[in-house]
């Protein structure tokens, strides 16, 4: 990592981050980008263990990769 | 006007090519036409197909910074209320395979790198790392950055 690579991450402390598939790719292979939330705060704060959270996280992905050019 | 100069052009690049091509083994003549196509395939494509491709990419940039991240953000805090930071943020894909980049209009701070290898097959579900440093765990390949707070 670069310095200011370092600089910008050193104080995240918990990130949920979800792949984007477009919506034809049913193998899941190929991602063509990813949505993350990331927070300076721990995950016991920010609650991006909870699945329910994913799955908040995870359609918004969803809803990306269907117009992602 | 069009009409003539269209006209005029045409003849005299007729003329030109016959002038040109006389002499000439076949196999250069074939040669010269496929490099004229590929010539004119290729200012096609950079007059018509990439302008509108990035149309479309400042298009859906613009609307996820606009309405995608900051709903996620709203709808995230209401499940999850508290008094702490959140971003979010979308990298995208390059051309190449494995290599990821980011969205144009998204890079703020920093821009990220990172090979598809990290997600393996059928894993659409959310990972999520805690402690530092989440990029190098997370994302791979760190080069530059694009980064986008949603609030």
């Amino acid at each position: 990592m670069s310095a200011i690579q370092v600089e910008l991450t050193k104080g995240l402390q918990s990130v949920l981050a979800a792949p984007i598939y477009r919506p034809n790719d049913k193998s899941l292979r190929h991602a063509v980008g990813v949505l993350a939330l990331d927070s300076g705060s721990g995950i016991e704060a920010t609650g991006f263990d909870k699945k329910g959270h994913h799955g908040m996280v995870g359609s918004s992905a969803a809803l990306i990769g269907s117009f992602l050019p | 006007m069009d009409v003539f100069l269209s006209a005029f052009v045409a003849g005299g690049s007729t003329a030109l090519a016959l002038w040109f091509f006389q002499g000439l083994p076949d196999w250069s003549k074939a040669l010269i036409v496929v490099a004229a196509m590929f010539l004119s395939g290729w200012v096609s494509y950079r007059r018509d197909y990439l302008p509108s491709l990035k149309v479309k990419r400042v298009a859906a940039a613009e609307m996820i910074e606009t309405l995608i991240l900051p709903a996620l953000v709203a709808r995230y805090r209401n499940a999850n209320p508290g008094g702490y930071e959140l971003r979010a943020c979308v990298m995208k894909a390059r051309s190449r395979p494995r290599i990821m980049g980011v969205i144009p209009r998204m890079i703020l701070e920093a821009r990220i790198e990172f090979s598809t290898s990290d997600f393996a097959p059928g894993e659409k579900e959310i990972t999520w790392r805690e402690g530092v440093p989440p990029i190098s765990l997370q994302y791979g390949i760190v080069r530059s950055s694009l980064r986008r707070r949603a609030e």
